[in-house]
């Protein structure tokens, strides 16, 4: 077994080519996000630096939404943690790509962790790639996407369609759907994914933002403790 | 729509805990160098981390977001290309809700 940090070109390549049309869909949205932006009075430089520092959008609406004058900031910084605290178990995740690196290119990474981005590449390590360059080109290719999407809606709002009408906002659950099917999931995940699913309804009556979702992953994966070495993952 | 100390305070603030969510999960797997337990349960958190993703919205979904699960899932199963079978969940979730209106 290799312990060495592998990012190469073909790897940057392929998840800047895997990336692009969702990290296009994402622009649709930092569209959206500039038009609520400018609603609030945020200037164009406010809009660009949370699009680029927070790259988040799913907290980013949250906080716009809770944006106001004076400044809610202890609840906008609480919401934020409540709908991101999943990020957590993904960074978690990727440790087959992210432990082999020296500690600042590994957190360097880390920022490029979007859901989309974090579930391509799932499906990458579980395919048995070491290549960590994926995570970075496709992270690489959103980032860029999600700022300028920011800022056009910002600067054009009034021309900016709306990604419901065009069903954009189910692309994630797609996605999702989509890469689950590649685990191959079969009988012995019936009871972890019912697990996850009840943790996940139940938590999300009491708790705010994203708790749920950590909280049912977490439930549901936990019991994998207990049962027998599944082989064949690519996790070291 | 000026730029004011108090926004960019903010912005800050939800930059860091962002990044802290983003850093603590690999920071945790680096310092604690996972045993076979928990190396099992990472190995089986991707599945249920999907799962927990599309639980709220197909929970509080109607019909479009149904259907859109349903031509995912087939599409996916006939084609293996993520691309041709998230698109036509899309078209899908976006014909259905156009149809109610």
């Amino acid at each position: 077994m290799t312990h060495g940090v592998v990012i190469t070109r073909a790897g940057l390549a392929d998840g800047a080519r895997t990336a692009l049309p969702l990290a296009v869909a994402a622009m649709i949205f930092g569209v959206a996000l500039g038009v609520l932006a400018a609603g609030k009075g945020l200037s164009a430089l406010e809009m660009g630096l949370m699009s680029a520092l927070v790259f988040a959008g799913a907290s980013q609406v949250v906080a716009l939404e809770l944006w106001a004058s004076p400044l809610p900031v202890a609840a906008i910084v609480i919401a934020t943690l409540a709908v991101n605290s999943r990020h957590v178990l993904m960074g978690a995740t990727l440790g087959p790509w992210l432990k082999p690196m020296a500690t600042p290119a590994a957190l360097g990474c880390c920022h490029l962790v979007v859901d989309e981005t974090w579930a391509l590449s799932m499906a990458r390590i579980r395919a048995g790639s070491s290549d960590a360059g994926f995570l970075v080109g496709a992270g690489l290719t959103f980032w860029p996407l999600w700022i300028g999407g920011a800022l056009l809606g910002h600067a054009f709002g009034a021309l900016a369609p709306d990604p419901t009408r065009l069903g954009l906002d189910f692309l994630g659950v797609a996605v999702f759907l989509c890469l689950l099917t590649l685990f191959r999931p079969g009988r012995p995940e019936i009871l972890p994914f019912a697990i996850t699913v009840g943790v996940t309804l139940a938590a999300g009556t009491v708790l705010p933002g994203k708790w749920n979702v950590l909280l049912g992953a977490l439930a549901g994966a936990l019991p994998a403790a207990f049962g027998r070495p599944v082989s064949g993952s690519g996790v070291p | 729509m000026s730029t004011t100390a108090a926004s960019l305070v903010t912005i800050a603030a939800m930059a860091l805990v962002t990044f802290a969510t983003r850093a603590a999960g690999v920071l945790f797997v680096r310092a604690a160098n996972p045993g076979a337990r928990l190396t099992r349960v990472l190995q089986a958190a991707p599945k249920t981390m999907f799962v927990a993703l599309v639980t709220p919205p197909l929970a509080h979904g109607g019909p479009a977001e149904w259907a859109g699960a349903v031509t995912a899932l087939a599409v996916m199963g006939a084609s293996r290309n993520l691309l041709v079978a998230i698109l036509a969940a899309t078209v899908v979730v976006a014909v259905v809700r156009l149809q109610a209106g």
